[in-house]
């Protein structure tokens, strides 16, 4: 009994001394588990329970019931102001964090703004595939970016791109819009030159060569191949290749022909044992060389930048073993961008 | 005056507590409430139906998006035919793929959807002996014009590329 009426007596001192300093109130109303008291500038410290009650009762006898009722609601609003302003301390610290942690958003200023976000872009919008643990990982900014250390002038506006569903591979990831790419899916040699597989600025569907004629290009690509390798003669896959590069040289006479060598597939679409293994792609890379050598167009292998050191299209490469993935183009373009 | 300063105080306390609770607000609630506000004109987000497309469906591929800038040349779908557009192309490896378009105007979309209805024609006859068992993807193409806007979805499931277009 005698250490709760230490304590009452000291709280109620105190919430009465903070009350009296600092709203410089003369009267505060405290209320404690024995009743309702009263303890004003003038009153006498109260030292016991018995104290507080007869205190209280003598302040019933006063007879200006209203001025306490005043001075009770007075201190209502006190309480009701100390807690605002701590609510408008608060909300001022947290407002000053918040504006604080929001500009990290906006602190970085780019100085390319437009191939960050090329680089920004690739990284969000490579999908993830289901059939490879490996092709889960999406591709790294040092991948994306890897155009960085090389000759970024090129924007490959005088280029042309033919070729089978590798290059409409190509085509997709290509970051260079003014590059041409005349290519269609299951593109072979021996059809390049007269299926009318190609629309052309009239709406109509032309040849190839319709098609290449529209334009005014001083770099051609191509890259056939892959879709005639079953062939088990290479001399009439030698005469139709020739034909296209004479035909291009022809509708192109100021372009440089850069035939370029069919790219390796993985070792893992090697063993499913078809014709499409990387000797056989050896052997028809032999017979584009001889087609340069004849028609004076540039044998190109990209393989170095693509290919791991057995010569094997890497398996993180390619969903198929074939195709390249949107990092494995970025290479193989930008070592043709580098060697020409 | 004591009182009015009081509650001039509290009016502070409160406006400020409300604007530190809109400013913490997630922007996904702004976004939706954006989403409602579009959805009453009945105008749709090609953006985000591609994106739908492009997430909630499995691909086989690797699909990549093509900048603005490319969409022309790779679609052969004229720039002045479309108000926006977002569309994913693969490595070749397969058929799949997901062309969204705002067109200009109905006319437009129509032009577009013709467009379209012509590359999975053609994508048929090149897969047929390419890759045929793309062709099942190709027979099941979800092309759709609703008003001035063209979706394309090929992929494994139609079902539900028809369930986020429609």
């Amino acid at each position: 009994m005698m250490n709760l009426s230490c304590s009452l007596k000291t709280g109620a001192g105190f919430f009465c001394f903070i009350c009296e300093k600092i709203l410089a109130m003369d009267k505060v109303l405290c209320y404690n588990n024995l009743g309702v008291f009263c303890y004003t500038n003038n009153m006498p410290e109260i030292s016991n329970d018995k104290a507080a009650v007869r205190s209280m009762d003598n302040y019933n006898n006063e007879p200006n019931i209203q001025q306490i009722r005043k001075k009770r609601v007075r201190t209502q609003q006190s309480i009701v102001s100390l807690f605002s302003i701590a609510c408008l301390l608060f909300s001022c610290v947290w407002g000053v964090h918040a504006a604080g942690s929001s500009t990290k958003f906006f602190a970085p200023s780019e100085p390319d703004s437009s191939s960050a976000a090329e680089a920004d872009t690739k990284n969000k919008n490579v999908k993830k595939t289901s059939n490879s643990s490996q092709q889960d990982e999406p591709v790294s900014e040092e991948q994306a970016d890897s155009t960085a250390e090389h000759d970024e002038n090129d924007d490959l506006s005088d280029a042309l791109f033919i070729g089978d569903s590798r290059t409409v591979g190509l085509q997709n990831t290509c970051p260079y819009p003014k590059a041409v790419f005349l290519c269609n899916i299951g593109m072979h040699i021996d059809t390049a030159l007269t299926s009318l597989d190609f629309t052309l600025s009239n709406g109509n569907a032309g040849t190839l060569i319709d098609a290449v004629s529209e334009g005014n290009y001083k770099r051609i690509f191509i890259n056939l191949g892959l879709n005639d390798i079953g062939w088990p003669d290479t001399q009439i896959f030698i005469d139709y290749y020739t034909d296209l590069i004479k035909a291009l040289q022809e509708s192109q006479p100021d372009a440089e022909i850069y035939a370029e060598a069919i790219l390796p597939v993985t070792a893992a679409r090697e063993l499913e044992g078809d014709v499409i293994n990387n000797t056989n792609i050896a052997r028809f890379n032999e017979a584009i060389e001889e087609v340069c050598r004849s028609t004076g167009a540039v044998y190109l292998d990209c393989s170095e930048a693509i290919a791991d050191a057995n010569g094997y299209l890497p398996e993180e490469a390619s969903t198929d073993g074939i195709h390249l993935l949107a990092d494995y183009c970025d290479k193989w373009l930008q070592y043709i961008i580098d060697n020409t | 005056m004591s009182k009015k300063i009081i509650s001039m105080i509290m009016c502070a306390v409160m406006a400020m507590s409300a604007a530190a609770l809109t400013g913490c607000g997630d922007d996904s609630s702004a976004a939706e409430s954006t989403a409602k506000s579009v959805s009453a004109e009945k105008s749709v987000d090609i953006s985000t139906v591609a994106d739908k497309l492009f997430n909630d469906i499995e691909y086989k591929d690797q699909l990549v998006e093509l900048s603005e800038d490319k969409i022309e040349g790779v679609t052969g779908i004229s720039k002045d035919k479309f108000k926006s557009a977002k569309v994913y192309r693969g490595s070749g490896a397969t058929a799949e793929e997901i062309d969204c378009f705002e067109a200009v105007d109905e006319d437009s979309a129509k032009d577009i959807y013709s467009s379209l209805s012509d590359y999975v024609e053609k994508q048929k006859t090149r897969y047929a002996d390419y890759a045929p068992a793309e062709m099942d993807k190709l027979n099941n193409a979800v092309l759709v014009q609703s008003g001035k806007y063209v979706f394309l979805s090929i992929s494994d499931d139609d079902a539900k590329a028809k369930e986020i277009i429609e």
